[in-house]
């Protein structure tokens, strides 16, 4: 279905690993720094993203907004007229209703894609090494394969557990190779305040949107978490690097306030 | 249009749900083809959660379905191992290999050592079991589940091994092959093949060698030194062995859907055909009753006879509903051609010698 970004994605990331040398770590490097440009080259969508995101959260604690919404609660207009009223405030706000979903949904096939693209490379089974070779232009691809999909302790091609500590800890505590999934906590972290820290917070009870945004808080985090857990490495490491970058991207567009980080004070 | 903005995250989320898990699940996407071991007049047939013993003389009628419960996880590809009358072993890509009561279907854990998966078929000598894993590592295991040694390679193997004379010889994706003493575990040589190679070499009376790679081409190399013979380019990758035919002939394929017929001693090419465009095969060719029979990925069975020539071609499947033919057509009995297949719910198509349907199996639920 995405082949057309597929495709040329999983060339690039063959193009940096071969670049960096196809060593021991090199596919884990490729995978950070593709993702890094990606989401520098997105980062105009996001910008545009945030930005209606910001409109939105301006409307939900616009007074008129508010006195519309318990007009419509307590039964005094339909939804037919709470419609009429609600697109009058946007066109005097200026605010387009669909302008925080639409660079959204711009990014998702480029991020799928990306994401895909990682599945792709690594090619752990026959029929996925048959599907990869076709698509692959390098001139040099067969010396190529397969990837080192070795990064720091991990296999990238696994699902990644560190067993350092059935190692370290004595034999009759009966650990035996009890493998610590310390990837899929670093994605649930990074995944958990990239959402918690990004999501406009409102003081509008009404406001069902910002109800879903604490919703997605918590259900896109496990989510990623469960991903990283069941499949491989080298997906969570693409969830870590891309969680990173949008953080970055949000503090230098003076989106985080540490001091909400900290607790003392609410995102504006 | 608060409500608007919430439908569309939750399909967002769900369709993002959808295209991850879809994409990238290694339980929801078959990893290989059905691998088939054949054993008298019946085979056994392993394929994802289930290895089944069909009825060669009888239509490939299912006679059982093993093991009797399936471990959880587990998924079989390679042609499993019979062990003796009673016993079959299996590697799954849950990282494990079983051992399989034929009578009670009971399954048990065999050997538990890695942490990946278990692709190629392993080979039996010397009372060792020689099980090749895709962590790089060729096992030497005891029919007790013991391992008194193992040989390690760089990258994942997925070849099965030869033995011939008390040797090993192994193909590995680190782009080497390699001669090991069956006995020590030592290595002997070491031949560079310039790139993967992920099928079994095969050996002529006069000990020369012959594998296909990645690299494009096919090597001859002296089973004594390792020292390369000739080599001869293909193509296409090749990912199938290489075949012995009559006169002096090797026959080999590659994934551009070629099959060459070369001269085993100088490698010099004798003919060339593309068996279908845009296609691959996956498989070594099958010289039976002087005929040479391939199948393509596209769902093609095509014979050819020893100058070149097309005796027979049959094709399955159509652009809406494809049939995938993989792996090496297998002859069982005297005239009964057995091929691998995926994408349909049939997993076993059998054709007589000239290419004539005659059954298909498909799994029993």
């Amino acid at each position: 279905m995405l082949d057309f970004i597929i495709t040329p994605f999983v060339n690039i990331l063959l193009f940096i690993y071969d670049f960096l040398g196809n060593g021991v770590n090199d596919f884990g490097w490729a995978i950070i720094i593709f993702t890094l440009v990606i989401r520098i080259a997105l980062f105009p969508l996001t910008k545009s993203q945030l930005e209606m995101s910001k409109n939105m959260q301006k409307l939900n604690e616009n007074p008129e907004y508010k006195k519309l919404q318990k007009k419509q609660k307590e039964g005094k207009i339909d939804r037919e007229k709470f419609a009429q009223e609600q697109m009058k405030l946007y066109q005097e706000l200026g605010i387009n209703p669909l302008g925080s979903c639409l660079p959204t949904l711009l990014q998702f096939p480029i991020i799928i894609g990306l994401y895909w693209s990682v599945t792709k490379a690594l090619a752990t089974s026959p029929i996925q090494l048959i599907d990869l070779i076709p698509d692959i232009s390098l001139s040099n691809a067969s010396g190529l394969l397969p990837l080192n999909s070795q990064f720091l302790w991990m296999d990238l091609s696994q699902p990644e557990r560190w067993y350092g500590l059935s190692r370290i800890l004595p034999e009759s505590w009966g650990l035996g190779e009890f493998g610590i999934p310390v990837l899929a906590v670093i994605v649930f972290v990074t995944s958990y305040f990239q959402s918690k820290w990004t999501t406009p917070t409102s003081t509008n009870p009404n406001d069902q949107g910002a109800a879903m945004g604490r919703m997605m808080t918590l259900y896109i985090p496990v989510l990623m978490a469960w991903l990283s857990y069941s499949y491989s490495a080298g997906l969570a490491i693409y969830f870590v690097a891309s969680n990173v970058v949008s953080l970055l991207q949000y503090v230098l567009m003076g989106r985080i306030n540490f001091s909400t980080i900290l607790g003392r004070k609410e995102t504006k | 249009m608060t409500k608007t903005k919430t439908l569309v995250l939750t399909i967002m989320l769900i369709f993002l749900s959808l295209l991850i898990s879809g994409c990238s699940g290694s339980g929801m996407i078959a990893g290989s083809w059905p691998g088939i071991t054949i054993d008298g007049d019946t085979a056994y047939v392993a394929y994802n959660q289930a290895i089944y013993h069909i009825d060669l003389t009888d239509d490939g009628d299912q006679l059982d379905a093993y093991p009797a419960e399936p471990p959880r996880g587990a998924t079989f590809f390679h042609a499993p191992l019979l062990l003796d009358e009673d016993t079959l072993l299996a590697g799954s890509y849950d990282n494990k290999v079983y051992e399989i009561d034929l009578d009670s279907g009971a399954v048990k854990e065999f050997f538990n050592s890695t942490k990946n998966r278990w692709i190629a078929k392993p080979e039996v000598a010397n009372g060792l079991i020689y099980y090749p894993n895709s962590n790089g590592v060729l096992y030497a295991v005891t029919p007790d589940g013991d391992s008194p040694w193992n040989f390690v390679t760089e990258a994942a193997i997925w070849a099965k091994p030869l033995i011939e004379d008390n040797r090993l010889y192994l193909a590995s994706q680190d782009h080497f092959l390699y001669a090991v003493n069956i006995e020590t575990g030592n290595e002997i040589w070491r031949v560079d093949l310039g790139a993967s190679a992920v099928n079994s070499p095969i050996i002529d009376e006069n000990g020369i060698l012959y594998v296909g790679s990645f690299g494009s081409k096919i090597m001859a190399i002296d089973s004594s030194n390792g020292s390369v013979v000739w080599e001869t380019a293909t193509e296409g990758w090749v990912w199938g062995s290489p075949s012995f035919g009559p006169n002096n002939t090797l026959y080999a394929t590659d994934l551009n859907a070629n099959l060459y017929a070369i001269d085993i001693t100088d490698g010099s090419l004798i003919w060339e055909k593309q068996v279908q465009a845009g296609s691959a095969i996956t498989g070594s060719a099958l010289f039976l009753n002087d005929a040479i029979y391939v199948a393509t990925r596209s769902g093609t069975i095509a014979s050819y006879d020893t100058d070149g020539d097309r005796l027979w071609k049959e094709e399955f499947g159509d652009e809406d509903n494809p049939i995938e033919f993989h792996g090496t057509p297998l002859v069982a009995g005297e005239d009964l051609i057995l091929v691998s297949a995926v994408g349909s719910d049939s997993i076993v198509f059998a054709f007589n010698s000239k290419l004539e349907s005659l059954w298909q199996f498909t799994p029993e639920n």
